[in-house]
């Protein structure tokens, strides 16, 4: 079976993560695949052609000319395309980043820079995979379920769910504007387990509800701002998409 | 009955790790109690009114392996579609189960009457035919210490939900707080046996009988499913269905099953058992992705007709031990009271 790793505009963080958290899963990835394409790991078989593959996984997010035609390749020669990371599957930070702003004199040579938007607004994407960066742990148990035929699967809870999981003191009460009840669950509620908020680097929650959100953190005497200016910051196109819902 | 004092009666959890049970006790960190594995260095909390956790997360823990099986299912080399063994020939895997049974006695140490009725209320489901293998060898041997509450918190309602009393088989050691003392009643066999390592300094020749605590309110629990169905369901419209008043419920025991594969060696695959929560989309979701619970209200009701009605006519128990943790850890303040109770007079 072949794979391939891909990298649009981003900090290649998640790829660099797989690399260092995979641990021996690489050897065994390397193993089971015939990878042609991973240019953080060896020199692409085939130049920076992009080959035909059985699954290709994208990291980052889509923000130049040449991401834009990269991804319309990758779709056309890949049976199965996997967003990696927050880039790829909400836009990030890069997505609130880079509107409002005059994008036309940040062109450098034939590079042309426009609005950030994640792999679903140019392409049809089977599956993603959140998190910045992406969980090597998530990583690999999608992958098995692709090989053993199962379909892969989202975290259908919130980061409250795991957090309350382990224990914790909600961030809430100590009015601390965590995005928990909002947040995709899924990283073992990394932050608020060490009394950081959290701040939603994963996106939404698949059945996410800012109105209800909003009306919680009223209750605990929250700045309804503070709590809207962490979710523009971070979790790019899908809670913007709330947030436009729940505003009216 | 003896009576101790505090560093006497804290010396009990390691008498019992002494005598082969892994021991869990509440302790104290970041402003919450949660029951934890013993260790000697334990901040234990015996102040505590609620806790954040209960015993369930011992007896049924999370990610639980019920076994290992060998699939022989291997890699090919044709391109890659998601298929359903069914659907295009017959399921290329035969199982092997490798079954460890999970090990130890347990001792739950300064648990409430309530807890020890959520005991009560997990055997009655987990142990009806069939029996659950893995929860029975858990539960086997258990002995649990049981410290009376004087005063609930304004969330608390064991004594209208009439489970303040430790039923008889669910408390090995009633104890009860006097002042800087601690009375001691051993009960079980085994519960004598480790309150007789115990330095006495006082032998009381009395016993103790069960006392309900000071509550803060008063009323009765109508919750038929027509009356769930009917009463108002306030404050919905903020849940954002984080789930927390199931998982921090002592008597929520729903569970999905989940196979772990492993890349290294793809064909050796895990089968564990993880908690569900009937506040999360796929509790109710079939083949084909239909979701039975659509609504936040749907949900909650389902949540209270499992708990109330259901629960008393299959396992002849409710299972609601009056703890308030799902009004008190919710963040949104839903009261779950206002729906199932109605006042006295």
């Amino acid at each position: 079976m072949k794979a391939a790793f891909y990298s649009l505009t981003s900090c290649e963080g998640c790829l660099t993560t797989l690399i260092t958290n995979l641990g021996p899963n690489l050897e065994a990835l390397w193993r089971i695949f015939d990878i042609d394409y991973f240019k953080l790991v060896r020199e692409p078989v085939g130049g920076e052609k992009v080959p035909r593959v059985d699954i290709a996984f994208v990291e980052g997010a889509v923000v130049t000319n040449l991401d834009r035609k990269r991804i319309s390749q990758i779709r056309a020669n890949s049976s199965f395309v996997v967003a990696l990371g927050t880039c790829a599957s909400c836009g990030n930070i890069a997505y609130s980043a880079s509107r409002g702003v005059d994008l036309k004199r940040r062109r450098l040579r034939e590079i042309e820079v426009f609005e950030a938007e994640p792999l679903s607004s140019h392409v049809n994407v089977d599956f993603e995979l959140s998190g910045c960066p992406v969980s090597a742990e998530e990583f690999t148990e999608a992958l098995l379920r692709l090989l053993n035929g199962i379909e892969p699967k989202q975290p259908d809870f919130s980061v409250c769910y795991e957090c309350k999981m382990r224990g914790n003191r909600c961030l809430l009460e100590v009015g601390k504007a965590c995005l928990g009840p909002l947040a995709m669950g899924g990283c073992g509620a990394a932050c608020p387990s060490v009394g950081a908020p959290c701040y939603s680097c994963r996106g939404p929650a698949v059945e996410a509800d800012l109105t209800a959100y909003l009306k919680t953190i009223r209750r605990h005497g929250i700045p309804e701002e503070r709590a809207l200016s962490a979710v523009r910051a971070f979790t790019g196109k899908k809670i913007l998409g709330l947030l436009k819902d729940g505003k009216g | 009955m003896i009576r101790v004092k505090l560093g006497e009666f804290l010396r009990l959890p390691s008498i019992l790790a002494g005598m082969g049970y892994s021991v869990v006790v509440p302790t104290e960190g970041n402003g919450v109690t949660k029951f934890e594995c013993y260790s000697p260095d334990s901040a234990i909390d015996l102040d505590y009114v609620r806790a954040i956790n209960a015993p369930r997360d011992f007896l049924l823990p999370d990610g639980e392996r019920l076994y290992r099986y060998r699939s022989t299912a291997t890699v090919t080399s044709y391109g890659l579609k998601i298929r359903f063994p069914t659907v295009e020939g017959p399921c290329p895997v035969t199982i092997n189960a490798e079954y460890t049974a999970p090990g130890g006695r347990l001792a739950f140490f300064a648990i409430h009457p309530c807890h020890a009725n959520s005991i009560r209320y997990l055997d009655r489901v987990m142990l009806s035919d069939p029996a659950d293998p893995y929860y029975k060898a858990r539960r086997e041997g258990m002995l649990t210490v049981v410290l009376e509450c004087e005063e609930g918190d304004d969330y608390c309602f064991c004594v209208p939900a009439g489970s303040w009393r430790a039923e008889e088989g669910y408390c090995d050691i009633l104890v009860r707080r006097s002042g800087e003392w601690f009375l001691v009643q051993p009960i079980s066999e085994a519960g004598r046996e480790a309150a007789s390592k115990l330095n006495a300094q006082e032998e009381d020749a009395g016993s103790l009988e069960g006392k309900p605590p000071k509550m803060k309110s008063s009323f009765s629990i109508r919750a038929s499913e027509g009356e769930i169905d009917r009463a108002p369901a306030e404050g919905l419209d903020s849940c954002t269905l984080c789930a927390a008043c199931t998982v921090t419920c002592p008597t929520c025991y729903c569970s999905d099953i989940e196979d772990r594969f492993n890349l290294v060696d793809p064909s050796n695959v895990e089968r564990v058992r993880r908690r569900m929560s009937c506040q999360r989309k796929c509790y109710s979701m079939i083949a084909g992705g239909t979701i039975f619970l659509k609504t936040k209200e749907e949900r909650y009701r389902w949540r209270l007709k499992h708990k109330f009605p259901f629960s008393e006519k299959a396992f002849g128990m409710s299972g609601c031990v009056g703890c308030g943790n799902c009004i008190a850890f919710c963040p949104a303040g839903i009261d779950m009271r206002k729906t199932v109770g109605r006042d006295q007079g």
